[in-house]
């Protein structure tokens, strides 16, 4: 028997400019929507910081948070309740013991500023690096997107190389959203032949999540990135939920050398889950390849 | 009637922070927001621009950055020396206090006075 996990813990690492009012606002609709508590973090670049710079950085975070807050929403429509965290140096330098001493359960952030092609190269950096920190799940929101309700959810996977305690964590996020999820893997022309293997583990997945809003999907595309790109626009998809153990497709969504993630930079929010995976991925990452390189136990025939 | 009076009978309005051993409350030289009430604990007070290397240990509600109410900056640092309870005052509303209240003034006056005899000792 399983529980339901909850999203009850958000932290939002911001600046204190108008991406991050974009961002908070993002933000407050989505722990209002999931009865969460936002986390507002703030780094203040300095190599430390007194107890004194400290409550001034969380009383100028605090003032910030409050006026964007009445300005976005009516009175009416209370925004989530929402603590300040301070720290000094980078977000990068503090991130992974905010997460930890605070139980977060998601990190919220934006993909950083855009030059007209898309990303920065910086801004994509700075993204895979803070997703490759944290133990938690990462959202991660196009530049300037604002919130519209999450109905459609897509986790794009490999359903024979499942995680049990992954999957239902985003199955049991999608409850939490009351948003459809759909489970979708992409293979490739040569992969035909393992089509049986991939639709029993399919059906077995499906057993799995009875009972709850899920569809399931196998779709033929030479690219990963370009069946799951095409599968989104196609499906009008909300939000795009992986689960990965390193940053490889993390580097290819955000490069702007790849036109067809695109989307992904501009409307598609995207979360990724940590997941240690039993499978090479497709870009032979680091972690593959030191993998790969480990020694192998040898066969002995008896 | 001290500072501690003042604010429970609501006259100084505060937020209570609970600092552990060795946090540094405020800098010399760094812009003064806030004035800090000791109710628990011990701090330690560092004046590194003398070049006295003198540490001082600040008295039971004494209220730390009072001496600096006229200027711009701390003169000394502040770090505590066990786990520490304090209470956060903002200067501008302790500022606003004085003008309002003559029993205040006097209060603070004397622990302006502990502060200049302290600096008189120092250089005996």
């Amino acid at each position: 028997m399983t529980t339901l996990s909850e999203t009850k813990r958000i932290l939002v690492p911001l600046d204190l400019n108008e991406t991050g009012e974009d961002l908070l606002y993002y933000a407050g609709q989505l722990a209002h929507t999931l009865g969460a508590e936002l986390y507002l973090f703030h780094a203040c670049k300095t190599n430390d910081l007194t107890f004194t710079q400290q409550s001034n950085c969380i009383q100028k975070l605090r003032s910030f948070a409050e006026r964007v807050f009445s300005r976005e929403f009516n009175a009416s429509k209370v925004a989530a309740p929402f603590d300040c965290v301070v720290r000094p140096g980078q977000i990068s330098d503090s991130i992974q013991a905010v997460v930890q001493d605070y139980q977060i359960d998601l990190v919220l952030m934006d993909a950083g500023t855009h030059d007209s092609k898309g990303l920065t190269g910086e801004a994509a950096e700075r993204t895979a690096k803070i997703m490759d920190l944290v133990s938690c799940p990462v959202m991660v929101l196009p530049a300037a997107v604002r919130y519209k309700k999450l109905k459609n959810l897509v986790f794009a996977t490999d359903f024979t190389d499942q995680d049990q305690r992954v999957l239902f964590r985003i199955a049991d996020f999608a409850q939490q959203l009351k948003a459809r999820l759909t489970l979708v893997q992409v293979y490739g022309e040569e992969e035909r032949s393992q089509l049986c293997t991939y639709k029993s583990a399919m059906l077995a997945l499906e057993k799995q999540l009875k009972g709850r809003e899920v569809i399931f999907r196998l779709l033929e595309e030479e690219d990963v990135l370009e069946g799951i790109s095409e599968f989104s626009e196609a499906t009008a998809t909300d939000l795009l939920i992986l689960a990965t153990q390193d940053n490889y497709l993390m580097e290819r969504l955000f490069s702007t050398n790849y036109m067809k993630t695109m989307a992904f930079h501009t409307r598609i929010p995207l979360v990724t889950y940590r997941q240690h995976k039993k499978k090479p991925c497709s870009g032979c990452c680091m972690n593959c390849k030191n993998k790969q390189e480990q020694p192998q136990p040898e066969a002995t025939i008896q | 009637m001290s500072v501690r009076d003042f604010i429970e009978r609501g006259l100084l309005q505060g937020q209570t922070e609970t600092l552990g051993t060795g946090n540094c409350i405020f800098k010399q030289g760094e812009k003064i927001s806030f004035l800090y009430l000791v109710t628990q604990g011990s701090v330690t007070l560092a004046d590194n621009k003398t070049g006295i290397d003198e540490q001082v240990v600040a008295p039971p509600d004494f209220l730390l950055g009072i001496t600096d109410l006229l200027h711009d900056t701390y003169s000394f640092t502040a770090r505590t020396l066990e786990p520490t309870v304090l209470i956060r005052l903002s200067k501008e509303r302790v500022q606003q206090a004085l003008q309002e209240n003559p029993l205040l003034r006097l209060s603070l006056l004397k622990m302006m006075s502990w502060e200049a005899g302290r600096t008189q000792t120092a250089f005996e």
